[in-house]
């Protein structure tokens, strides 16, 4: 072998190891230098989404601030056109206080004639208050004077109701005495006053009305009148018939039921020319004969 | 023996070697590899530790940033 072909050998040996060494550096760089530009970028990416989210959050802060700055701006506004209403009343509120200041003056001066209309009208009031209990004092001797006049008056009403019962028992012992007389004249049959055998006396206290007048069969008179047995009538009892202030008629009662009695007249006041009639009184025989 | 070159004593001498074809391969293949190695060496100061020419022939170490030293 030429010793140019063994020194090329020898160069190609050496250049081979050289080359290989070579390559297995290159190589385990290129790696090592792949696998760093790989967790670069994806440190890269990492990056940018959380630069896009940091972004989108900043802009949603950003809009939220802009609608709160916009919100306090109107708030500012609105205050600001407050604060002119408010410097506005303020101002009117000192005017109305001085025109008040300027009325007090005026008013307390009206207050002090008011003070003294006062004490006029109370004066005024004293001397109609002492007229007033004169007038009372008068009114009550006056009140005390009717209820005098007034008892006189029912006195003098009982005294002529006494009268008037009297004048009708007198009446009606007039007519019975002109019977008498003219029985007697007459040489009629024995029989003293208005008491025939059997007669009974009425109640003393009776009061009743007459219902109905009518007129029997033989001619004669029958009254009704609204008490009974239950007010103690019997027949054969004697009542009166009495109109206000005359005697009318004396009834002998012939029947009676518990409220109702009925009686013949047995005399008549001729000289007043009356005759029993609905409504006209009953009462008990009054008169004492003789 | 003869085509190992041993020489033993009492052995006539060949022939005087001669450039041949394969000395010309040879010298292609050094060629070749001279052309290989220096593009290897180049690429490899790139990416190599500190790109120096040793940096070509050195990896990087697994635990630390990667330092191109440029």
């Amino acid at each position: 072998m030429h010793i140019l072909t063994k020194f090329l050998v020898v160069v190609a040996a050496v250049l081979s190891v050289l080359l290989s060494g070579l390559a297995i550096a290159y190589t385990s760089n290129a790696d090592r230098l792949k696998a760093e530009v790989l967790a670069e970028r994806a440190k890269a990416a990492e990056a940018v989404a959380r630069a896009g989210d940091t972004t989108t959050q900043s802009l949603a802060e950003r809009e939220s601030m802009l609608s709160e700055n916009s919100k306090l701006q109107q708030t500012i506004t609105t205050l600001k056109e407050q604060i002119n209403k408010l410097e506005g009343d303020q101002a009117g509120l000192i005017a109305e206080n001085k025109r008040l200041q300027l009325n007090d003056a005026s008013y307390t001066a009206r207050i002090d004639q008011f003070t003294a209309l006062i004490k006029s009208y109370q004066e005024l009031d004293k001397a109609r208050s002492s007229e007033l209990d004169q007038l009372r004092t008068r009114a009550l001797s006056d009140a005390r004077k009717q209820i005098e006049l007034g008892d006189r008056i029912n006195d003098l009403t009982g005294q002529l109701e006494v009268s008037t019962e009297t004048n009708r028992t007198l009446q009606e012992q007039l007519v019975d005495m002109r019977q008498e007389l003219g029985r007697a004249r007459e040489g009629g049959a024995a029989g003293a006053g208005s008491a025939a055998a059997g007669v009974l006396r009425a109640p003393p206290a009776l009061r009743a009305t007459v219902t109905s007048v009518t007129t029997d069969v033989d001619g004669s008179t029958l009254v009704a009148f609204n008490a009974g047995s239950t007010a103690g009538i019997r027949p054969n009892m004697e009542v009166n018939v009495v109109r206000p202030g005359n005697f009318v008629a004396k009834v002998l009662i012939k029947k009676v039921d518990l409220n109702e009695a009925v009686g013949r007249v047995t005399l008549f006041n001729t000289l007043s020319n009356l005759s029993p009639s609905n409504g006209d009184t009953v009462v008990a025989q009054l008169n004492n004969p003789s | 023996m003869s085509q190992m070159g041993m020489q033993m004593p009492g052995a006539a001498r060949g022939r005087a070697p001669s450039l041949n074809i394969y000395t010309g391969l040879m010298a292609v293949a050094v060629v070749c590899l001279l052309a290989a190695v220096v593009q290897t060496l180049r690429a490899g100061m790139t990416i190599g530790p500190e790109g120096s020419l040793m940096g070509a022939l050195s990896v990087h170490e697994g635990n630390k940033p990667v330092n191109l030293g440029k």
